[in-house]
């Protein structure tokens, strides 16, 4: 979270915690059939306490590029910068060094944890590890890091099949912060747990963050979550950033069509609000079963409804709508009106 | 919500803690027999020169095939030996042999399996195919072979059982290990720079033990029916020392003469295998019921408090197309669900259920289909449809309302195409001739705008995407034609631009049929879009009911309100979200009172007193506060 | 699909020679000399040697080995040390008693187990109560006791059956049928059992889930929820299970024909392993594996039919 002083804006390029250049990633289902391009030339970048989400929906990479930051999945071309080391090829040796500075807090609360460990010992592995505490230290720092995410230390001895999904996910956030990271890549963080746990662990995120100074890559599909929760937002279609900018401003104000198809589709809980934004909704046909291969113009020109000639010949390059404004992926970027209107603030 | 008490296959039981498991398997009387059973054998066979009356080899020709007595408590066989002797004796055989067996299938089959889930593709492609043939080697024939053969003799053949064994025991720790390869919490511990070996020890094999566990109970069954059976042969221990199978055939061979000597070897076999076996399920049962509790959002609570809830008066609205009045559902033990659940809803009108994880409204509304599962039951309560009170909430469905379910790729069924699925419910309205099904199926699948209903039709379930796969779904609910659609988060698991089209779709159906619209969600938004009224749910009871409308702008319930504030959507960037502390109470652990009294802020004892009433303000409008006024005056301010 | 079953074809062929295979594989591995094993403890060294050089033994393994190897690929199983009669001859004679006991009593026992278990899991307890009781009897037991016990029971007290012996169909169908009877109770019984408790574990499991609810709901018919949708669905991992206790009914044929005495090819191999005799047990292992790779293509196919996802996956 920012304050509201500046809009925030890309970082210079000395200040880059992590920045991923131009990434593919292609995945082979089989020997004869051609890759599929799960994320096809995305960049972006995250300065020192700061808050970068990926929004998209199914198929958009943004899975693909978390697990490839992680080291999960190998990278077809581009680079991965990590505090001023380019890690892509790196191996699973040489990533346990990063360990310390990259953790990762998951989606799933119930998977995250081992069942058979209870949550003291769960927190604990990655300091015992590290092998630079003694296990008096350790014991320690694993009640405090419960008391900082809002358990009490007693919860230690308890497995995880005895704690809900909120406390669990207290864990989890709790273990990917015992060895002071610098950024931390929450994978969907709140997307499984009711809304009311929502907030409690949305406050908590951002209640450490301005606490540990940590920087957040937030991978999430509810772009109300986003809007909220981060600094600067990247949206994502079918593996391609089609805007990247500041997220109060791309939420509210969209200059991809796309961006704008997104934000239409999440329906606002005030009935009256939502009929007149139905009402200025503009339909745009059903996603088409995927194609085989990439295609030559814009990935999304099969179901804009701005399409025009040269959106399916040519593809756009993502570039600053104004100067200093939010990067746009659209030959039309410019020119389209696209805000009609925006959410109540 | 509760289980029915069925058997997991063995692939879907994954890790448990030690106590939990303990706890669990505690609560099988019939497995621990077992296991005290097998573990007194082992002991009375342990120490069978200690206690056994005879020697194994002592005849006496004086009372060959004598029944039971004093002095030979089992009988005699043909030589005078004393049958319980022998049988004590024997016993050290088997179990030996089981033993042997066992141990050289876990060497060999428990280290591969961990190694193929872990190291790679090259090692488990070789190692598979090894195991597809061992799988597929009648075992009888080597075991013949090896008495054959010079290397012939009990140990011999054991250890080739156990060699028999192994593919299975590394399919199986391979098919357990290899989904934990992809866990989360695997993969954290990998990253984190915990080595392979501590990772296979620490994380992995405890996910293992338990369907290793599992099988091991049910191959030493096995293994002590081959090794009786080799032993009846005369293979393996040769006369005059006893074994168990030998026992049996000498039993045979004066079948005439006393018939008795083949009944106390062949109830200690059969009881031995019944005790591994039964030992074997109780083990498994208790890893999927310890799994099943961990995995639980909500946790289940220890007492068990009877709490019946407050009730409301039992009139129906006599318009209503349907209605609920003081709807009670509660588990097999008494433990009560759902408490006096009301509200409406009228022909053609959009009704919205809203609430959190385990507050009980998919209940409430299998309860109104007639559709409840088993274990539960309506405990107290009336639900009216059409004008026709229903019974039970069991049993018989109630004609005119469809279901649309939430994941569409598991509720339909795999093994048919779409096209036939749907046929089927048309069939079942039995008012066409065969002939105008397929128009019909088609006319049905265009009506929920799929493009090319004749190609989608002859598709099956997993080939379809999510969206195209929901629309499908409702094709098939509107086959009945009914007047009400009850829709269990029917977009929950959809992206959100498809949950646009979804749910433009249901609004596009409501219009054109004036159908009626139960529609369960946790989304407010998908609520305001679709919905007319909205019934708010909280721990199993409903708290408030209004349009959706006023529920929004002037919510009357301090847990509504929280709800709507905590919202994402209402967030302003750079300050806390307002959420509600606490978490929701679970079935069992309501106390009496007020049941968001816990977490609320207008709290008072008044609330905790005693059981708050639903109070109706208005037509269709209700809250279950007694600070409501306080709230009016908040929004009025 | 046809990928799967080309390998599965391709490992079926490397089976059916490995498995005798092993016998020269463990003949090479342990001290000894089968022909020594054959004369017993007293014959002297002179008669050993005379008898391997007339059973063809006294040549290396691996000559041997390529020998019985082409043998086999003509047809030729080689001669009985015991008897000199030629083994496929022998198979010939033996293979009709062991089908007449496999297919018999997997047929009774597939279609009383499957029916049993539909039933269990769809009509009242008690049936659920029997089922369970009656399988852990059927696991429990070996064949071969229920075997005796049956013969004791219908053969020796009641006189109803014949204990021992076994009638060709084209001499008697009547007495054939009556042969078999105790055979096919003896094996089927816990193969029924076992098959009534997968049935019913599976059809429990299908009917918890969501599809099975939606069809409900929308107003399908009972039976044809539970025979068309949650048996097909039940049956796939059934089917699989029943191909894999094949291997295990074909111990339990060979324990039933030495009990009720009858020719087949299960007592030919007991008495081929205590009498030493390898050529007949590499030919029977021969058949019987075939008979393994047979059941298992059948159930890939039966697999397939039942479950459209396996056909889309190449």
């Amino acid at each position: 979270m920012t304050t509201e002083a500046a809009p925030p804006r890309e970082p210079a390029v000395s200040e880059m915690l992590l920045r991923l250049d131009d990434i593919s990633i292609d995945y082979r289902s089989s020997r004869f059939r051609p890759p599929h391009r799960a994320v096809d030339g995305v960049s972006l970048a995250i300065g020192s306490g700061e808050t970068l989400a990926v929004v998209g929906e199914s198929g958009s990479g943004k899975t693909s590029i978390a697990k490839a930051v992680l080291g999960l999945v190998p990278v077809t071309s581009g680079q991965i910068w990590f505090g001023g080391q380019e890690i892509s090829r790196w191996r699973q040796r040489q990533r346990q060094a990063l360990a310390g500075e990259l953790q990762i807090v998951y989606q799933d609360p119930f998977r995250a944890l081992s069942p058979t460990r209870t949550v003291g010992q769960s927190l604990a592995e990655p300091l015992l590890t590290a092998r630079t505490l003694g296990k008096a230290e350790v014991r320690e720092r694993v009640g405090a890091m419960l008391e900082q995410v809002g358990l009490s230390a007693s919860a230690s001895i308890k497995h995880p099949g005895e704690m809900s999904g909120g406390e669990r996910q207290r864990v989890v956030i709790g273990r990917a912060l015992m060895r002071s990271p610098r950024l931390v890549l929450c994978d969907e963080p709140v997307s499984s747990l009711d809304v009311s746990i929502q907030a409690q662990i949305l406050n908590l995120l951002g209640d450490l963050q301005q606490q540990l100074s940590l920087s957040y890559l937030f991978i999430s599909h509810n772009i109300a979550v986003v809007r909220y929760f981060a600094g600067r937002v990247l949206v994502l279609y079918s593996g391609r950033v089609m805007e990247a900018g500041p997220a109060e401003l791309v939420c509210h104000t969209p200059t991809h069509p796309y961006t704008r198809t997104l934000i239409d589709a999440v329906p606002d809980f005030d009935p009256v609000i939502q009929s007149e934004r139905r009402r200025l909704r503009r339909t745009i046909p059903a996603s088409a079963q995927a194609s085989v291969g990439a295609p030559a113009g814009c990935v999304f020109a099969a179901r804009c409804p701005y399409v025009i000639d040269i959106c399916r010949e040519i593809r756009p390059a993502l570039k600053p709508v104004w100067d200093g404004g939010p990067l746009s992926a659209c030959h039309r970027a410019g020119e389209l009106a696209l805000h009609q209107e925006s959410p109540p603030a | 919500m509760t289980a029915v008490a069925t058997r997991p296959p063995l692939a879907e039981i994954r890790s448990v803690s030690a106590r939990a498991f303990a706890r669990s398997f505690r609560r099988h009387w019939l497995g621990m027999t077992a296991a005290a059973f097998l573990l007194l054998l082992l002991v009375a066979c342990v120490a069978a020169p200690l206690i056994a009356p005879y020697t194994p080899e002592a005849e006496d020709l004086t009372i060959p095939l004598a029944g039971p007595s004093l002095h030979h408590l089992l009988g005699t066989d043909q030589l005078g030996e004393d049958v319980l002797s022998r049988l004590l004796y024997g016993g050290v055989i088997s179990l030996e042999g089981i033993g042997e067996a066992l141990g050289v299938a876990i060497v060999l089959g428990v280290p591969l399996g961990l190694l193929s889930a872990y190291r790679g593709r090259a090692l488990d492609a070789v190692l598979g195919r090894v195991a597809d043939l061992g799988l597929a080697i009648p075992a009888i024939v080597i075991l013949l072979m090896v008495f054959a053969l010079p290397v012939g003799g009990e140990t011999a053949a054991m250890v080739a059982l156990g060699f028999i064994y192994a593919p299975s025991l590394y399919r199986i720790v391979r098919g357990a290990a290899l989904p934990l390869r992809e866990a989360a919490y695997v993969t954290n511990a990998r990253m984190s720079g915990v080595s392979t070996p501590l990772v296979l020890w620490r994380h992995v094999l405890p996910g293992v033990a338990g369907p290793l566990a599992v099988n091991l109970s049910l191959t030493a069954g096995v293994t002590l029916t081959v090794q009786t059976g080799l032993n009846y042969l005369g293979l393996g221990v040769s006369p005059p020392a006893p074994s168990w199978g030998g026992m049996i055939s000498d039993a045979q061979s004066v079948l005439n003469q006393q018939p008795w000597l083949l009944v106390p070897t062949g109830l200690t076999v059969a009881l031995t295998i019944l005790s591994f076996v039964l030992l074997g399920d109780a083990v498994r049962d208790s890893l999927a019921e310890a799994w099943s509790l961990e995995t639980s959002s909500v946790r289940p609570a220890r007492a068990i408090a009877r709490v019946p809830g407050p009730r409301t008066v039992q009139t129906a609205e006599p318009d209503a197309l349907l209605s609920l009045r003081g709807v009670s559902i509660s588990d097999r033990s008494g433990r009560p669900l759902t408490t006096d659940v009301s509200f409406d809803v009228q022909a053609g009108e959009a009704v919205g259920i809203v609430g959190e994880s385990g507050c009980g409204k998919t209940l409430t509304t299998l309860a109104v289909q007639g559709l409840l599962p088993p274990g539960t039951r309506l405990a107290a309560g009336q639900c009216w449809f059409g004008g026709e009170q229903r019974s039970s909430g069991h049993g018989k469905r109630t004609p005119g309302i469809g279901y649309v379910a939430q994941d569409p790729a598991v509720s339909l069924d795999p093994c048919f195409t779409v096209g036939f699925t749907i046929a089927e419910v048309v069939r079942a309205q039995g008012h066409l001739p065969r002939s105008a099904v397929r128009a019909q199926v088609l006319e049905l699948m265009a009506s929920v705008r799929i493009a090319a209903p004749a190609e989608v039709a002859r598709l099956y379930p997993h080939q379809l995407s999510g969206g195209l796969a929901q629309r499908a779904q409702i094709a098939m609910a509107l086959a009945s034609e009914p007047r009400l659609l009850v829709a269990d988060e029917p977009t929950t698991a959809l992206d959100v631009t498809i949950q646009a089209e979804i749910l433009d779709l249901l609004r596009a159906l409501r219009a054109e049929r004036n159908m009626a619209l139960l529609l369960i969600t946790h989304d407010w938004g998908v609520v305001a879009d679709t919905c007319d009224r909205a019934v708010v749910m909280y721990a199993g009871q409903v708290v408030e009911q209004g349009t959706v409308s006023q529920l929004v702008s002037a919510p009357l319930h301090p847990y509504t309100r929280a709800l709507l504030q905590a919202n994402p959507q209402r967030g302003v960037p750079g300050s806390k979200l307002l959420a509600i502390p606490g978490t929701v109470p679970a079935p069992g652990s309501w106390a009496p009172g007020c049941r968001f009294a816990p977490r609320c802020s207008l709290a008072t004892d008044d609330c905790r007193a005693g059981d708050v009433t639903l109070t109706a303000l208005a037509e269709g409008r209700a809250t279950r506060c007694i600070h409501y006024s306080d709230l009016i005056a908040e929004v009025s301010r | 699909m046809v990928r799967l079953l080309l390998r599965r074809l391709a490992l079926s062929v490397v089976l059916i020679v490995l498995v005798p295979s092993i016998t020269f594989f463990l003949e090479a591995i342990t001290p000894g000399n089968v022909a020594s094993l054959l004369l017993g403890t007293n014959a002297t060294q002179q008669e050993v040697q005379q008898l391997s050089a007339r059973l063809g033994l006294s040549l290396p393994l691996y000559d041997q080995y390529w020998h019985w190897l082409t043998q086999l690929f003509t047809g030729n199983l080689g001669t009985s040390y015991l008897n000199g009669q030629q083994v496929s001859a022998m198979i010939g004679q033996r293979l009709p008693v062991t089908l007449s006991i496999l297919v018999g009593s997997l047929i009774l026992a597939s279609v009383l187990g499957v029916g049993l278990g539909v039933l269990s899991a769809t009509r009242g307890r008690a049936i659920a109560r029997i089922v369970d009781v009656g399988s852990v009897i059927g696991i429990a037991a070996p064949s071969f006791w229920i075997a005796i016990a049956l013969v004791l029971i219908f053969a020796v007290k009641l006189r109803l059956l014949p204990a021992i012996g076994y009638v060709a169909i084209n001499a008697s169908p009547e007495q054939w049928l009556r042969s078999l009877i105790l055979p096919w109770i003896a094996l089927g019984l816990g193969l029924m059992t076992f098959i009534a408790k997968q049935t019913r574990d599976q059809m429990l499991s299908v009917l918890n889930r969501d599809f099975i609810r939606t069809l409900r709901a929308n107003g399908v018919s009972e039976r044809s929820v539970i025979f068309r949708h949650a048996l097909r669905n039940a049956g796939i991992p059934v089917v699989t299970m029943i191909g894999l206790s094949f291997v295990g009914a074909l111990s339990g044929a060979v324990f039933v024909e030495q009990v009720f005495v009858l020719p087949g090819l299960g007592s030919a191999l007991v008495l081929a392993a205590t009498t030493h005799d390898l050529p007949v047990l590499e030919g029977v292992s021969v058949v019987f594996t075939i008979m393994v790779v047979v059941v298992s293509l059948v159930t890939d196919l039966l697999y397939a039919a039942l479950d459209p996802r396996i056909r889309s996956v190449r």
